[in-house]
């Protein structure tokens, strides 16, 4: 069940990403697909213990595997990242072309204004 | 924003420093509790751009500037670099722990490379976000 | 019981990024996202991960909101007649999106191996010697500071460059 909801949720940033007509829509999208992936692997690392990776902490038998939770860290730094950089072309391209619709951004005339 | 009151730069101006506490608490107690360089250089940024959102753009720079800010990031980032040097000198691989292992383990290197990603992260972040305020106010096309 | 507090957050986390995706209005769609991030972060603490949470809830429902905010504030403009009017038409194109989306799902759930029962010598190894070698008491910060710092060192560079980017398409001149 769990792997559906996170297929699920991968499918539907796609799904998203593919759809929508708007710049700002599909980098909504965009950041719903990464974030489903750092979920999967989380949920693949948490159901495998039974506490937290902090030695101070550890109550029960075996703990969660750490080496997902440091790569994901580095995941959803990225993340931002992309998302941030697409955020801002998205604007400079609203800022040319005057709309944000894909068909309208596809039609418009090349325009170089240095 | 078209009206910025008085209420609101003296409330986030006064919010602000308990946040880059907080920032600074995580960054510094990543290696024993949840906390890290990532975790407490985002939070450092938010305590930036906090007072900048609420202020006048007459003050926005009074803390610290623009150029102070990028300054801060490339310092964080050749401070990481020259830990990955000391590693090399002591050891001989790229970011390997330089101290040898006594007998009770301490975690100076790696209170040491929080220190420095976050102060990057922080500094980074925080002036793209104060570089999107500005230029939400005064904007740049014409 | 677990499974039940994992499924039911999960249900909540996919029924809001689905409603951020489906509101014409742009600003209730971000801050659905900004929602989103925030279940998806308790979703992570009550996975054990606190690391991930803190960062998902800073870097998510923080700094993602506040450039998603800019961007719709900077686009305002004839956006919502645009999406009333256009947006109801169903073409041919789109029946071809929702058949990919369907092939690649239904391959990721034949193809995806299983979440559990995966190879446990790390985690082992890790509760063992990961003190005595890195000496951190955080698991976590002792992977990817001290076995696996390259990889922090790269993202240390992306940020960077993503920075920079950003800092570069904002300025005036180029």
């Amino acid at each position: 069940m769990i792997r559906i909801l996170v297929i699920g949720l991968f499918c539907l940033g796609l799904w998203g990403i593919l759809i929508s007509r708007s710049l700002l829509r599909k980098i909504i999208g965009l950041s719903i697909l990464n974030s489903s992936v750092v979920v999967l692997f989380i949920l693949a690392g948490r159901l495998d213990g039974k506490s937290a990776p902090i030695l101070s902490a550890v109550r029960e038998g075996s703990i969660v595997d750490p080496l997902p939770q440091a790569l994901m860290l580095t995941a959803i730094v990225v993340s931002l990242s992309v998302t941030a950089v697409g955020l801002i072309l998205a604007v400079k391209i609203y800022r040319s072309c005057g709309s944000l619709d894909i068909k309208e951004i596809e039609e418009s005339p090349d325009e170089y204004d240095h | 924003m078209r009206t910025k009151t008085d209420m609101l730069d003296v409330a986030s101006r006064k919010l602000a420093p308990y946040v880059l506490l907080f920032g600074c608490y995580l960054i510094s107690y990543g290696h024993l509790s949840p906390g890290g360089g990532f975790q407490g250089g985002v939070i450092l940024a938010s305590g930036l751009i906090l007072p900048a959102l609420g202020c006048r753009k007459e003050r926005r720079e009074d803390l610290l500037s623009n150029y102070a800010l990028s300054i801060g990031e490339t310092v964080g980032f050749i401070f990481l670099f020259l830990l990955g040097i000391v590693g090399i000198a002591a050891t001989g691989t790229f970011l390997a722990d330089p101290f040898p292992a006594t007998v009770r383990p301490h975690a100076w290197f790696i209170f040491f490379l929080n220190l420095a990603i976050g102060l990057k992260v922080g500094a980074g972040i925080g002036l793209l976000g104060l570089l999107l305020i500005r230029e939400s106010e005064e904007p740049s096309y014409d | 019981m677990t499974e039940i507090v994992l499924t039911t957050l999960l249900w909540t986390v996919l029924i809001t990024g689905a409603l951020s995706l489906a509101f014409r209005d742009l600003f209730v769609s971000v801050i659905l996202l900004s929602i989103f991030s925030f279940l998806s972060a308790l979703l992570f603490y009550v996975s054990h991960a606190p690391d991930v949470a803190i960062t998902e809830a800073a870097v998510g429902a923080g700094m993602t909101t506040l450039i998603f905010v800019w961007a719709v504030q900077s686009c305002a403009g004839p956006l919502p007649e645009l999406e009333d009017r256009k947006y109801r038409h169903f073409k041919f194109e789109d029946l071809l999106d929702l058949l990919l989306v369907l092939l690649i799902g239904i391959s990721l759930f034949l193809f995806l191996p299983p979440l559990t029962g995966g190879p446990v010598s790390l985690r082992d190894y890790l509760l063992l010697k990961g003190y005595q070698e890195t000496g951190a008491v955080n698991l976590v910060s002792a992977v990817y500071l001290g076995y696996r710092a390259f990889d922090t060192f790269g993202e240390t560079i992306v940020l960077l460059c993503g920075v920079t980017g950003s800092i570069y398409f904002l300025s005036r001149t180029y």
